[in-house]
């Protein structure tokens, strides 16, 4: 992983763990959004702060499909190597 | 910017009306697959305002346009625009009843249609007929009744629209005054209409049961846009008014929806305190939100004389907007 990635990849899980109001280190990438109680908006309000952060735009399409904080990480990461 | 005074629209009335049926989440939650958190939580709304049967867009309209007419302290204006998605009929527009009906007979009157930025274009519309040197006042008023396009099947749909209407008087002035409407950011895509969408049908298909002609939206995609958008217009709108997001004393957004509004707020670097939100009342009255916003602000002593308002619209078209004042003394006269 670069640098770059690496930052996203924290910069993320700390939005996810202040939303889900989850410490850092109880998220695993096996962790659920349901688990988080997360409801349908969130991914898009988190896509908003990494298009803000880091110039991100994810897929819609595959957003919606996104479980697990895994998914949403590899989106992530996906979304800035393209 | 230091540059001298030129003719304005200054703005100098402010009246709303809410129709008197209060529908509220609980209410929504005994007939539909959905509760009071479910909706407070996705929206920001607890209760929403409905026209009764047989109240129709000009009702409210009429009742907004007496009460800002009240508030500037005039009896009628030279001209009448109404902002509206949901007029009485399909022809003719339903500015020159309502106009009639206030008194105004013989004043042009015409409706502007472009949903939820209704009020935003209707302000840039009224505000050019007086810099223009075409009229020295116009009666907006912003009013929908858009309740009735939606299906009542539809939780998420019926969870954020209330009936209202709110109005305002301009009048000719300078850009130094307080009320001065100081510049305007529009724009539109009708290339993604299908996101915010009431289909024409023909009575034939509706009666087949083939089609409807419900309210259709595209819930996440009209987020992402919504916020993207009304961020992107009050950036531009900011660098032409030469004012930073800093010196922003109010963000009176469309009110979409809570969730929505925070998003742009953030994206913005403005502090959540600085927006004006009264969904938790009254939801997503469309036309009659920026207005009813005003209202609700002004009430609580928020809005003060000088200082520094950014209005921001976006809406089915797609079309957005957004406008710049300082706030002027005013007081707002409501039901």
């Amino acid at each position: 992983m670069n640098s770059r990635t690496t930052d996203l990849e924290t910069a993320l899980l700390a939005l996810i763990s202040d939303i889900g109001d989850v410490p850092t280190d109880d998220l695993t990438r096996e962790t659920t959004l349901d688990e988080l109680g997360f409801d349908s908006l969130v991914l898009v309000e988190l896509a908003m702060k990494l298009r803000k952060q880091f110039g991100l735009i994810a897929d819609d399409d595959r957003l919606n499909e996104v479980e697990t904080v895994g998914e949403l990480l590899d989106l992530a990461v996906t979304a800035a190597k393209a | 910017m230091h540059t001298a005074p030129r003719r304005a629209a200054v703005l100098a009335g402010l009246g709303t009306y809410l129709p008197p049926d209060v529908v509220t989440n609980d209410m929504l939650a005994q007939e539909l697959d959905t509760s009071d958190a479910w909706i407070r939580t996705r929206t920001g709304i607890a209760q929403r305002h409905i026209a009764g049967a047989g109240v129709r867009t000009s009702d409210l309209a009429e009742q907004a346009g007496a009460r800002a007419l009240a508030s500037a302290g005039v009896a009628r204006t030279d001209a009448v625009v109404l902002a509206t998605t949901t007029p009485d009929q399909s022809c003719p527009a339903t500015a020159p009843q309502v106009a009639h009906r206030l008194g105004m007979g013989g004043a042009p009157a015409l409706d502007v249609s472009a949903a939820c930025t209704g009020f935003v274009y209707g302000l840039a519309t009224a505000s050019s007929m007086i810099t223009a040197g075409l009229f020295d006042s116009v009666l907006l008023i912003g009013a929908d009744t858009f309740s009735r396009t939606l299906d009542p099947a539809d939780r998420s749909t019926r969870a954020l629209i209330g009936d209202g209407s709110g109005a305002v008087v301009l009048r000719a002035g300078d850009s130094a005054e307080d009320g001065a409407l100081l510049d305007f950011d529009l724009g539109s895509d009708g290339s993604r209409l299908e996101l915010l969408y009431v289909p024409a049908v023909s009575r034939a298909e509706r009666a087949a049961g083939v089609a409807n002609n419900y309210f259709q939206m595209a819930g996440k995609a009209v987020f992402t846009t919504a916020v993207v958008t009304m961020t992107e217009s009050v950036t531009r709108l900011l660098r032409r008014v030469g004012w930073s997001v800093g010196e922003v004393a109010h963000l009176v957004p469309h009110q979409a929806n809570a969730r929505i509004l925070t998003a742009v707020a953030d994206q913005l670097d403005l502090p959540a305190e600085r927006l004006v939100t009264n969904m938790a009342e009254v939801g997503n009255t469309v036309a009659a939100s920026i207005p009813l916003a005003f209202a609700h602000a002004s009430r609580r002593q928020r809005l003060r004389p000088g200082d520094r308002v950014v209005i921001t619209g976006f809406g089915a078209g797609l079309t957005w907007g957004s406008a710049a004042l300082r706030w002027p003394k005013v007081t707002e006269i409501a039901n």
